[in-house]
């Protein structure tokens, strides 16, 4: 077993372990159980749709699976992770062509209340989740990943290639534009 | 007091997952997608190699080897020469001699081809 890498996370650690040992689908258990629904939960604030969060989980899944034994670990596993899967959203809403960024806030609120598995009853929910969807993809993946995630300026630097200067002025512009559409359709 | 929203909704989603939703599951069937999808290629891979390294290991052998190909008429002939040579009675070898010394273009083919 080759020494460990000086801070990693414990399931990093276990998870690198049961690869080093031969244990390739036990670790991917385990990267699936601590890191599914998180991916799961980022997917469907950013598609939305149930059906189509599942699909791009499953996209992240099968290339990690293609990807784990040549991770460097060098960089952080969860960081690993999320870059693949905020690709994969990335992927799945230019494949949809929804261009949501030019509709209003209601024609979102009703797209987003057609789908399956919404909680109809909570209003402002609903339209914070509208406004989100109002935003151009990178400021929309940067404030999922910083508001609902709780990421790093600089975690988040690495998942979307920029710097954290960068996502923490992302960040904010997408604040105020969220602040901006939901007075605007009051 | 501009940022009332997020204070009133937090992190709340108004999605739910569906029961028996299970990313464990999804994991196991990504696995098994490309367990599924890599055999063949790993197949199509060896077949494909297998008959490439074949067939770079008799080019090479005719490469270095080309007696394989064609073989060497210069020592063919002597090798066949002597042996005739050795085994040709007396009275057939003067005919043979007598019969060369006649043609002209056998003795400058000969002379050009073995000699020079």
């Amino acid at each position: 077993m080759s020494p460990p890498i000086e801070g990693l996370d414990k399931v990093s650690v276990q998870i690198k372990s049961l690869l080093d040992d031969g244990k390739k689908a036990k670790a991917l258990d385990l990267l699936s159980k601590t890191y599914g629904e998180t991916i799961y939960w980022h997917a469907r604030r950013m598609v939305v749709v149930h059906e189509d969060a599942q699909d791009v989980l499953q996209e992240t899944f099968i290339r990690i699976v293609r990807g784990i034994d040549s991770f460097k670990w060098e960089s952080k596993l969860s960081s690993w992770i999320y870059r693949i899967a905020v690709n994969e959203c990335l992927r799945m809403i230019e494949s949809k062509n929804r261009r949501l960024q030019t509709q209003s806030l209601e024609d979102i609120t009703k797209m987003i209340t057609s789908s399956d598995y919404v909680d109809l009853g909570n209003e402002a929910a609903l339209r914070l989740q509208a406004a989100i969807q109002k935003l151009p993809n990178k400021q929309q993946t940067v404030f999922t990943l910083r508001y609902y995630d709780n990421l790093s300026y600089d975690e988040i630097a690495e998942i979307t290639s920029s710097n954290a200067a960068a996502a923490k002025m992302n960040y904010h512009h997408a604040k105020e534009k969220i602040l901006l559409t939901l007075k605007s359709s009051d | 007091m501009e940022n009332e929203i997020f204070d009133k909704v937090g992190k709340t989603l108004p999605y739910v997952m569906p029961q028996g939703f299970d990313t464990a599951k999804l994991m196991q069937e990504a696995i098994a997608r490309e367990n599924g999808s890599k055999k063949p290629v790993r197949l199509f891979l060896w077949a494909g190699s297998s008959v490439a390294a074949v067939a770079a290991a008799v080019l090479l052998l005719f490469v270095f080897k080309p007696s394989l190909v064609d073989s060497d008429p210069v020592s063919d002939y002597h090798s066949a020469l002597t042996q005739y040579c050795n085994t040709a009675s007396d009275a057939e070898m003067e005919k043979r001699c007598d019969m060369q010394d006649a043609d002209y273009m056998v003795n400058i083919d000969h002379y050009e081809a073995y000699y020079n």
